[in-house]
């Protein structure tokens, strides 16, 4: 079947219920099913389905076929002047921010707090675990994907990216512009990186060069209180 | 001892940082970005020294103390042991 995924067309046959509707709103309609040229195709083997099962039997079958397909698109992405950063993404007023962070430190708390702030019909989550970011035409685009982690928080829209911000929780909320070194820090650990591919790291590498060039990335401590997005909003200037 | 080749060095917006090329995509441990003397001792280690070696190497290169030159080193050589980065 073919999907529309940030300005791609994806081949690939669901199985699991998972993915099947998460994937439902990428599907492109049937006059395009046929004859599209995929620019990815995502096939797993079942050798890989069950290699993953051994090593994380936490996990059904359903879960692996959802966690195992978004890593292939990562991957693919990376051949499309795009790479999926693990954030939270929130688009308002047709730009995006990115909340990044080790898992469980706030990132979709953090989000929440924008919807609460602003409203849920004008702070939209694009991507709540795994945003698919592209360079198209010398501007980074954020779009949603199928894949958003624990949540099927996600939306098919496209938004230029603003900002990033790293996270931390904190007592006090603070907010400041982040040291390049510690930009490359956050950026490359929260990339999602290519196995065993030289090429591809590469093109990951190109592209985090130009988003340290481009996007202007800030560090925030915040206490999850709504004091935290007002900071940070007057911060970026959104 | 010397680097394992599952781990590369790239630089970033003047930062050099330690990548591993074969860990599990699951898996997004904190990256090791390093300074001059550590980009130094990663040259030395992609071939089998030993911890002596390295010192030899590190005070023809820096104007340290011998003391100070052993410390570094352990220290070092401890971070990139305890990260699996060393065989």
């Amino acid at each position: 079947m073919a999907y529309k995924i940030a300005d791609l067309i994806i081949e690939m046959e669901p199985i699991g219920e998972i993915l099947l509707k998460q994937g439902k709103s990428y599907l492109l309609d049937k006059s395009f099913q046929v004859d599209t040229p995929s620019d990815i195709v995502i096939d797993l083997s079942k050798e890989s389905l069950e290699t993953f099962r051994a090593k994380y039997p936490q996990f059904t079958l359903n879960q692996i076929e959802y966690i195992l397909t978004g890593f292939e698109f990562s991957k693919g992405l990376l051949d499309f002047m795009g790479f999926c950063l693990h954030s939270s993404a929130l688009a308002l007023d047709n730009q995006a921010v990115l909340f990044s962070a080790p898992c469980g430190t706030g990132k979709s708390t953090h989000a929440r707090l924008w919807q609460e702030y602003f409203g849920q019909d004008k702070a939209i989550i694009v991507n709540d675990d795994k945003p698919a970011l592209r360079l198209i035409d010398d501007v980074f685009y954020v779009y949603g994907t199928p894949w958003s982690g624990k949540t099927d928080l996600n939306v098919n829209i496209k938004v230029p990216l603003k900002a990033i911000v790293f996270i931390e929780q904190s007592k006090v909320n603070y907010a400041d512009i982040m040291d390049s070194k510690q930009a490359v820090q956050g950026l490359v650990t929260q990339s999602m990186r290519p196995v065993k591919d030289f090429g591809r790291m590469d093109k990951l590498f190109t592209l985090l060069d130009l988003i340290i060039k481009k996007i202007p990335i800030y560090k925030m401590g915040c206490n999850m209180s709504l004091d935290a997005v007002e900071l940070i909003c007057g911060m970026i200037n959104m | 001892m010397k680097i394992k080749s599952d781990y590369i060095l790239r630089e970033l917006a003047g930062s050099h940082v330690v990548v591993p090329m074969n860990q599990e995509v699951i898996n997004l441990n904190g990256i090791i970005s390093l300074n001059d003397a550590g980009m130094f001792l990663w040259k030395e280690l992609l071939d089998d020294k030993s911890e002596q070696d390295l010192v030899c190497a590190f005070l023809e290169e820096y104007n340290v103390s011998q003391v100070t030159a052993n410390k570094d080193i352990n220290d070092f050589v401890t971070t990139l042991r305890e990260a699996d980065i060393l065989e």
